[in-house]
């Protein structure tokens, strides 16, 4: 359906996105999935037809859009990170204004709002001015605005930033049932890799600019194949200790968070051992040891030494 | 499309309070403030304004050949020789041109102020038309011989000087034609033979005649007026910048993109910001106008030309809210809006005449002020209520929309291409 080929942009000397290839076929969830200033946005504004790339291309249903945009805005609804709204304006009037720019009117226009009102969850605060709700509740009109028109294709970047778990959890299955119910295909870009293992049929992991990983999720996991993720948490996390994991060249990444510290290292190693021996020496104290299952986020650290969220 | 655009941002206007007190109420405010403040010193009832007057004499004929041919005339009379040259002595010492320049307006306390320039007779036309001008003092062709001969001899009609009045420059030419009836009503045979040491002859009792012509014979502007029109103009410009935030906001917050995204062009964008900011600045200067005018008692004598005098600023502050937002987008920052905003609005308000009728102080200024579109609606609205007929102000409404049209070529040029945002 959606094709971008060797995309690539220049801003002045920073190469922001460099020869991303990635594809989407018809009714699939397709994750973005990269820590912030990887260089999502910038290519899904390439993608949108926003703005245009330094080179490469983006082909929908195997022809170039770059110079015939509107082929591909017809069928295309953007959910950008900001909210996009009037804030002095009601629910209501921000889709009713939205769904007149995509031509629509008389009792169609009042039809599709209600429906999108209702898909929402906002049709009882639908004449409160924007500016009076939550960031949930804003988050959920920011969506609704890029439904109006019905889109085949739907871009969502980030959309779930700095809300409640509650309003998350609504945007995430309100994604997966326009998926289902509506053949709707999305693709969803963020940072938080939990979202993307729940929505996503395939993955694809951006860093600086580059597409370092992509495939299924069970694809992507495999590639800690051969590493074993294991999770210490310490009475006191020491200096001393952490020198000396990091001395060891048999454990590839380590992650401090609070008191509990991740590692991985290659399976035919007995890391437990070790670890033992090491807090021996250092005298630290171990409060629980477990092997994690790979996830995502493991697989980020795997392939970049950072955590999605550094 | 444009519809909801305008819809959208006439809603916006009027949720936002803040933008409603600058536009509407503050200048109301101000009206009333410096309207009360300078009444005074603008109406004329008190303190001593500076006066700066340039006036211009045509003098379309010749004194001393005047008061020559008059000598001529009274040696070839049959009188006693000593009477003649008592008449030809008063006649020279008489030379009413030469005093009104040198002794009137060239007096020592009115030297710093005034300022007398001679114009040809072939140039009066443009003479009138130039506002430079406080007044014009026309003296016709022999016009001292026939003062002279119906003085002494009654034999001609009392000759006119004609006087025009820039009423544009109220105080200024308001302290002229005080100085020009004085001089009528004082410069008399009694004081101009006095001078000459003529005692014995017979005295007409006649005073040199002066028809006083203003160009436009109304009331000169009250301050509270002046104020109206100053403050109207001046406001009715923060609506561009207004608007012009108004869409850099929305580009900021992403909204167009959806725009673009729904295949919405950038003519149906800049037309519906141009709508809107003209719509807006119409209806601000309509409430602004018409709640002043029913409170201050002032009523405007030729409607239909203030509605074109006032559409056309409302024209012109359209083109600059266009060409405002496209600045905005070229350098993907509000810098423009903000200053227009800060610094062009006070200067155009300055020269424009907004604060004081700052034309007064240099022609250079005057100049400027005509250029702005504040400083060009403020002229017409000006000479309408001072009773100017729509064709007087055409010349405005004209330059107010090439101006309009000028700022919209300008922000087409300005408006980025898809991806060259700064």
């Amino acid at each position: 359906m959606l094709e971008a080929v060797e995309l690539t942009k220049h801003f002045k000397q920073t190469k922001a996105v460099d020869r991303v290839n990635l594809y989407l076929e018809q009714g699939e969830i397709v994750g973005l999935l990269g820590p912030n200033g990887a260089g999502k946005s910038t290519t899904i504004s390439m993608i949108s037809t926003l703005i245009p790339p330094t080179s490469g291309d983006v082909r929908f249903h195997n022809e170039s859009i770059i110079k015939e945009p509107a082929k591909l805005r017809n069928v295309l609804g953007i959910v950008p990170q900001e909210i996009a709204l009037y804030s002095d304006l009601s629910a209501k009037e921000n889709l009713r204004f939205f769904g007149r720019i995509h031509r629509l009117s008389g009792a169609e226009l009042n039809k599709k709002v209600d429906e999108v009102l209702a898909l929402i969850g906002l049709t009882d605060r639908q004449n409160d001015l924007v500016k009076h709700f939550s960031g949930g509740m804003k988050r959920r009109l920011n969506i609704g605005a890029a439904l109006l028109h019905e889109p085949k294709l739907l871009i969502m970047d980030e959309p779930t930033v700095g809300i409640d778990p509650q309003s998350r959890n609504y945007i995430l299955e309100t994604v997966k049932r326009l998926n289902q119910e509506k053949q709707m295909t999305v693709l969803y870009t963020s940072h938080y890799m939990e979202e993307v293992e729940f929505l996503c049929d395939r993955i694809y992991i951006m860093d600086k600019g580059c597409i370092i990983a992509s495939g299924t999720k069970d694809e992507i996991k495999n590639i800690l194949s051969s590493e074993h993720t294991v999770e210490v948490k310490v009475e006191k996390v020491s200096e001393s200790f952490l020198h000396a994991l990091r001395s060891q060249p048999v454990i590839h990444h380590i992650t401090v968070q609070e008191r509990t510290i991740t590692v991985l290292s290659p399976k035919e190693i007995n890391v437990f051992r070790l670890l033992f021996q090491l807090a021996e020496k250092t005298n630290t104290v171990f409060t629980s040891v477990e092997i994690k299952t790979p996830t995502l986020e493991d697989v980020f650290l795997h392939l970049t030494g950072r955590a999605l969220r550094d | 499309m444009i519809g909801t655009f305008v819809k959208k941002q006439l809603l916006l206007f009027v949720r936002n309070r803040h933008e409603l007190l600058i536009l509407l109420g503050m200048p109301f405010v101000l009206i009333t403030i410096l309207g009360f403040a300078l009444g005074n010193i603008m109406d004329g009832n008190d303190g001593q304004p500076a006066v700066h007057a340039k006036i211009a004499f045509v003098n379309e004929g010749d004194e001393q050949q005047d008061i020559q041919k008059f000598t001529h005339e009274v040696e070839a009379m049959r009188m006693p020789e000593n009477e003649k040259q008592l008449l030809i002595e008063a006649a020279r010492s008489l030379s009413p041109i030469t005093v009104l320049k040198q002794d009137v307006f060239g007096a020592k306390p009115l030297k710093k102020y005034i300022r007398i320039v001679d114009v040809p007779p072939a140039q009066l036309n443009k003479a009138l038309q130039d506002d430079e001008y406080t007044a014009i003092v026309r003296l016709p062709d022999e016009f001292t011989y026939q003062m002279l001969k119906h003085l002494f001899f009654q034999q001609k009609q009392p000759t006119n000087l004609f006087f025009y009045v820039n009423e544009e420059k109220a105080w200024t030419s308001e302290i002229v034609g005080q100085i020009i009836s004085e001089f009528q009503q004082h410069y008399s045979l009694v004081s101009a033979l006095g001078k000459a040491g003529v005692k014995e002859f017979a005295i007409p009792d006649i005073h040199v005649n002066g028809k006083i012509e203003t160009i436009t014979k109304k009331e000169p502007i009250r301050a509270v007026t002046y104020y109206m029109i100053g403050m109207g103009v001046m406001f009715a410009l923060y609506v561009a910048s207004n608007v012009g935030s108004y869409a850099f906001e929305e580009k900021q917050s992403h909204v167009f993109d959806r725009m673009l995204l729904a295949n919405v062009s950038k003519w149906s964008y800049m037309t519906g910001i141009f709508i809107s900011a003209m719509l807006l600045s119409f209806l601000q200067l309509m409430i602004l106008y018409g709640a002043t005018s029913i409170i201050y008692g002032i009523t405007w004598p030729d409607v239909a030309a203030f509605l074109l005098v006032t559409a056309a600023l409302s024209f012109a502050v359209g083109g600059l809210a266009v060409l405002l937002t496209s600045l905005n987008f070229r350098t993907n920052s509000e810098q423009a809006s903000r200053f227009f905003q800060t610094v062009l609005v006070t200067m155009f308000s300055l020269v424009g005449g907004s604060f004081f009728p700052a034309g007064q102080l240099s022609n250079f200024i005057n100049t400027l002020g005509a250029f702005t579109p504040n400083g060009a609606s403020m002229s017409a609205y000006l000479k309408l209520l001072q009773g100017y007929h729509l064709a007087d102000v055409a010349y405005s409404i004209v330059y107010l929309c090439i101006f309009s049209a000028a700022t919209m070529v300008l922000s087409v040029w300005a408006f980025p291409k898809r991806g060259n945002e700064a």
